[in-house]
């Protein structure tokens, strides 16, 4: 039992809601609510902290997913007045943290801190009211994270939502932001509702085998990995029912993810959404919020239905990713809002992630999960940065030749360039680790798929390197400058404080990518036990060369 | 002890990197070349003391320990270092040179804004380039390939403020993207391929990237996947050519000279180029096995050397001279490596290849600090229209440019004399092979006509410049001096390597024996020294020099008759092949991206809201139903209850 969990989740709630209740009052609270984001950035370093030191994972346990620190009360459980194969439905709830979801934790708290400092100079009015909705989401973000059954993970994925809606239409570009931000409502609600009943029917899948209904996703975890091992020992017609009985589920939990995840050809709420919102508040939604979906493949896909993932999403979904990568980047290239350009740009990098994640081995799966928080930290300070610029220049457009702000705009413009090396996937930062790993992991299951993917790294340098010569390079910045306020000079202190922290943590990561790697370690190699078999069993053809050589 | 040499090469350069970084933050600028040189000179100490105490250690190749990078599942990754005398051997030109240009930088630049921002970023080089020397595994040699890339980035780029100097750079990083996305490519299939050899573990796929299982386990490799191989090897090429500035990747190089001269003498002439040509020196086992790949190496050599030497002829700007020479030269040192192509010529290709690397970097990087004097005294002026006869006023330049001139042209008993001899010669020795005979003999046609037009180029370039009636342009000033000591003293130490170094090393098979310590460069058959070649090369270099001559005389813009005019427009033009990947490579791309941006917003999007729009169509099919009148509810509750009823009483 550990209450650090409910202590994360509820500090930064309860403290978005004070700031709330204090009504007008609740102008003086601004640095209460920053001082409560650094402690929460705190708590989550003291997450990762425990879960480093927590429960090492049980070598011989079914379970592919576990935690290695909890937090299950007794009085957290649901009673439902309905029963399932004659067993009266109680759900446990509990919460827990292994690596990944330790990695989330942290990254959820160091972008909420940067882009509550950041909010300061960039958010002009209802400060107070903009920095509470930051927290709820933040609180709903961790409970995300930590859930470890499937009515609290769906409970905290719909409420981030809420706040999210209030901030996008509340502070962005008032004329769109209504019908960007219902699109985006509306895009992932239709991904939630199959997405619920796909949970439903893990939870009466579940008690028609083993009495009673879980929704724990330790027990379901094991049950599922059970399960594919006696049909793998019964042979291929087991599996193939095994398959069919999975895919149903597995297509309805895709299709909620997808979108979270913005796969193509469902990816189109994202740059609506990122163009409208501020972008301090796009750099929380790219960041954290569009990793829920990678997330929840990890958490609930990949552990519960591997041998339906395997049969046919995975070169769908990886082909998608590949080409996800290479439109993205090609889009990006087209677009004359700035916004826009960072938004496909995530969609491309994005997908490497999906590639990572698809590939089903330990090293794609790694590169996927490190990936998630790399480009979290990277696309934050993106965002953050052009946040910053187009406080400073007006009607900024990617179109714009020779602007020259880094003679105006140092510490902006080195911090813009090392972040867009790091995007493009420079080695010794944190990018190359993660996009290195994913290609590795889908060169051992198709290396047609490498080959499209490994063109992402030439295209991300393309735009980014674009933005940098055209906005930053080019001329001595005052003939074509037209400043938006005058003397607002470079970055203050404060952000170049948050942003050279954030920079910091890239290159730790990339010039020693071990530490983090080691705290993912276990949660890999546990659900590698289900996923590299399931997807061996369904493509027999996958590793050809290894068969060629055997023959 | 030389554990610890080992080491200082690469973090010497690395915290005289952060210290300047701090500076420039700091803005203490004026003394950011002192930690730069402090730490370069240690870098340089510490490779020479490797050589002398022999730190490729007993068996030719030792492996100093680092940390463990990563370690995930298949893939282990250590940071360490691997020496060997081919390693050592390009080592000490890399931190040799670096210490003489970072002094020679130290005045050039001293009024520049970016003082300590310059030494930063040259430290860096030096630590990525020395890192990648140093690499004991592959995907090592990936990532500090990239970081020089990078480093080259933000030197070319180094005055960002010039529109120019700011697309260069981001040619140059984007031209050697692509090349290196072929190099990943090639070194994820490797990795694969090797995990997969019978016998290894299935576990540990990318494991063995180290190039010492890369040799062990390529002989099975060569009999299970030869197809593979082939295509590996290829891939990995196609990175060697990208940052060697080979055709068709070596667009980006002559607009790299928009960077400070130094840099341009350092990274793009002497040592950051010729890394594509280590990689295919340190991967010659590896090429041994697809000699068709080395063919194509060679073919690709020939045509760059030949066409960058035709455009060297008729370019105005000294410094896009001597940038289309090293692009020219570099094609010869990849000419000479396909002559591995032949059996057992492999390691006497290499030593030919990398002798000529030792000594183009000499008189290449004199040959780029002598332009930047001149540009210097010119006042950042380096058309060769505006200015003529400087050897009054720039008397030692003079000199020095002559004798890198000198060399360069291949004048007899001068370092290039012997390094470019000993590439013909092994050319010519190629030649007899039966199966790639016929192309080394068009490669050594090619070698002799390409050294004919770099004597006529070079002679050219140097008496148009220092010879003739003494023009100043207006730049200038009336300030048009000589460079003071501090860039003088580098340059002669780098004078008496381009008059000296050639002659010590090459007739006296020193380099040769000291690169046969290395395991995989063995020598297998005793070299030839072609007295006829030899005779053959200097004639043609005292030949071309006279012809340079020759044309520096007669006034370039007057001659206009029919096909030389032509030649001269192409030459001038870069063969238009700037103008076609721009046009038909570029553009399309960019076409493409403004087509799926278009579609993005008007298929996939418009598509996916029709959807969303289907609920409101449902709607509509009810809507006509609620139209507020009280009779029509009253007639359809009727309806409702009669129907209720009648199923009640049916039932």
């Amino acid at each position: 039992m550990d209450y650090l969990i409910p202590i994360t989740i509820l500090l930064p709630l309860l403290s978005g809601l004070a700031i709330f209740l204090a009504g007008y009052q609740g102008r003086k609270l601004v640095p209460f609510g920053i001082a409560a984001s650094l402690a929460t950035l705190l708590l989550s370093v003291g997450v990762v902290y425990s879960t480093f030191n927590g429960a090492k994972a049980d070598p011989n346990s079914l379970a592919t997913v576990g935690s290695a620190i909890e937090f299950a009360p007794s009085w957290l459980r649901i009673q439902l007045p309905v029963s399932i194969a004659n067993h009266p439905v109680r759900w446990q709830l509990q919460f827990g943290v292994d690596g990944i979801g330790a990695l989330m934790v942290l990254l959820t708290g160091i972008v909420t801190a940067a882009v509550c400092i950041f909010s300061l100079q960039q958010i002009r009015d209802r400060l107070h009211q903009y920095i509470a909705l930051i927290l709820i989401s933040e609180s709903m973000l961790m409970g995300v994270f930590m859930s470890m059954d499937l009515v609290s993970f769906y409970l905290f994925f719909e409420a981030v939502l809420l706040p999210l809606i209030l901030l996008i239409n509340g502070w962005g570009n008032s004329k769109e932001a209504l019908s960007a931000s219902r699109k985006f409502l509306l895009f992932t609600l239709a991904g939630s509702v199959p997405m619920v009943i796909g949970f439903i029917g893990i939870a009466l899948q579940s008690a028609s085998i083993t009495n009673p209904s879980t929704v724990d996703l330790e027990v379901l975890s094991a049950m599922a990995n059970q399960q594919q091992t006696e049909a793998v020992a019964g042979g291929a017609e087991l599996v193939s029912t095994l398959a069919t009985n999975q895919q149903w589920i597995l297509w309805l939990l895709l299709l909620g993810f997808g979108i979270k995840l913005a796969v193509l050809p469902l990816h189109t709420w994202l740059p609506s959404t990122y163009a409208v919102a501020n972008p301090n508040t796009t750099a929380l939604i790219a960041s954290v919020v569009a990793k829920l979906g990678v997330f929840g493949i990890v958490r609930i896909v990949l552990p519960l239905t591997p041998i339906g993932l395997a049969s046919e999403a995975q070169i769908l979904f990886a082909s998608l990713g590949a080409i996800a990568i290479v439109y993205g980047a090609f889009v990006a290239l087209s677009q004359s809002d700035l916004r826009k350009v960072f938004a496909y740009s995530s969609i491309s990098h994005m997908g490497f992630v999906t590639v990572g994640l698809m590939s089903l081995n330990t090293e794609g799966m790694s590169g996927a999960a490190i990936q998630m928080f790399n480009h979290g930290i990277i696309t934050c300070a993106m965002f953050l940065l052009l946040g910053m610029l187009e406080q400073r220049r007006a009607n900024l457009t990617f179109t714009m030749e020779d602007l020259g702000m880094a003679a105006l705009y140092p510490r902006i413009s080195v911090l813009l360039i090392f972040f867009t090396l790091a995007g493009a996937g420079l080695p010794g930062l944190n990018g190359f680790v993660g996009e290195l790993l994913a290609m590795m992991g889908m060169t051992r299951v198709n290396a047609a798929i490498t080959a499209i993917a490994v063109l992402g790294t030439v295209l991300g340098a393309w735009y980014g390197l674009r933005i940098v010569q055209r906005l930053m390079f080019g001329s001595d910045g005052h003939s074509k400058h037209k400043p938006l306020i005058e003397g607002q000079g470079d970055c203050a202190s404060l952000e170049l404080t948050t942003l050279a922290f954030m920079a910091i943590v890239c290159v730790y990561i990339g010039v020693r990518p071990a530490g983090p790697m080691k705290m993912i370690e276990p949660d890999i190699a546990r659900l590698v036990k289900v996923t590299e078999p399931a997807s061996k069993i369904m493509h027999p053809d996958v590793d050809t060369l290894a068969q060629t050589a055997a023959k | 002890m030389p554990n610890l040499f080992a080491w200082v090469v690469p973090m010497a350069p690395l915290v005289g990197c952060i210290v300047c970084a701090v500076l420039s933050f700091r803005g203490d600028r004026k003394i950011a070349h002192f930690p730069a040189i402090l730490s370069l000179l240690f870098a340089a100490l510490s490779s020479l003391c490797l050589v002398f105490f022999g730190g490729q250690g007993e068996s030719g190749t030792t492996t100093y320990e680092g940390y463990r990078y990563l370690h995930v599942g298949g893939l282990t990754l250590d940071i360490s270092l691997k020496i060997d005398t081919l390693c050592l051997t390009l080592l000490c030109v890399v931190t040799c040179i670096s210490a003489m240009i970072a002094i020679y930088s130290k005045d050039y630049m001293h009024d520049d804004p970016g003082y300590a921002r310059y030494f930063s970023v040259f430290c860096g080089f030096v630590f990525c380039m020395t890192m990648l020397v140093l690499s004991h595994n592959l995907l090592m040699m990936y990532a500090f390939w990239e970081g020089v890339g990078t480093c080259s980035y933000l030197l070319i780029g180094f005055w960002f403020r010039k529109p120019s100097a700011a697309r260069a750079a981001t040619k140059a990083f984007l031209v050697n993207r692509i090349a290196d996305c072929g190099f990943l490519f090639g070194i994820l299939l490797l990795g694969y391929a090797m995990g997969q050899v019978a016998g290894q573990a299935s576990d540990s796929f990318f494991a063995r990237l180290n190039f010492d299982n890369i040799f062990t386990s390529l002989p099975a490799l060569a009999s299970q996947h030869p197809d593979l191989l082939v295509w590996i090897s290829l891939l990995l090429m196609i990175g060697a050519i990208g940052k060697s500035a080979q055709f068709p990747f070596h667009v980006w190089l002559p607009d790299a000279m928009e960077g400070p001269t130094p840099v341009s003498a350092l990274i793009h002439a002497a040592t950051m180029v010729t890394a594509g040509v280590y990689l295919m020196a340190r991967l010659s086992p590896l090429m041994e096995y697809t000699p068709w790949v080395l063919s194509v190496v060679g073919w690709l050599g020939g045509i760059t050397a030949f066409i960058a030497a035709l455009m060297a002829l008729f370019q105005d700007d000294l410094k896009r001279v001597l940038a289309y020479s090293t692009v020219s030269q570099l094609g010869y040192l990849f000419m000479a490596l396909s002559a591995g192509s032949v059996k057992g010529f492999m390691a006497l290709a290499v030593t030919a290849a990398m002798f000529h690397l030792v000594t183009h970097a000499f008189f290449k990087a004199l040959l780029f600090l002598a332009a930047g004097n001149v540009m210097h005294a010119m006042g950042d002026v380096i058309d060769m229209r505006k200015f003529s006869g400087l050897k009054r006023v720039l008397p030692k330049t003079n000199l020095l440019f002559l004798v890198g001139a000198a060399a360069l042209a291949g004048i007899p008993l001068l370092s290039g004399f012997f390094s470019k001899d000993g590439i013909l010669a092994v050319l010519y020795d190629a030649s007899a092979d039966g199966e790639y005979g016929f192309q080394f003999k068009v490669l050594l046609g090619i070698g002799f006509l390409t050294a004919f037009m770099t004597a006529v180029y070079t002679s050219k370039a140097y008496f148009r410049t220092f010879h003739g009636t003494e023009r100043i342009p207006e730049e200038a000033g009336h300030h048009a001096h000589e460079s003071t000591n501090v860039m003088l003293a580098p340059m002669a130490l780098l004078a008496v390597g381009a008059l000296v170094v050639g002659g010590a090393l090459g007739p006296t098979h020193i380099l040769a024996d000291y690169l046969g310590k290395s395991p995989t460069l063995v020598p297998h058959g005793e070299h030839h020294e072609s007295l006829l070649i030899m005779i053959a090369s200097g004639i043609v270099g005292i030949a071309g020099c006279a012809v340079g001559f020759m044309l520096s005389k007669a006034q370039p813009s007057t001659r206009t008759d029919g096909a030389m005019a032509a030649i001269a427009d192409f030459g001038k033009n870069r063969l238009y092949i700037d103008w076609a990947y721009s046009r038909f490579i570029v553009l399309p791309l960019e076409f493409l991206a403004g087509v799926l941006g278009w579609l993005d917003t008007n298929l996939v999007d418009a598509f996916v809201m029709k959807i969303a729009d289907l609920p409101r169509l449902a709607g509509l099919l009810g809507q006509r139903y609620q139209n507020g009148r009280v009779p029509a509810y009253t007639f359809v509750t009727a309806v409702g209850v009669a129907a209720v009823a009648i199923w009640i009483v049916s039932r």
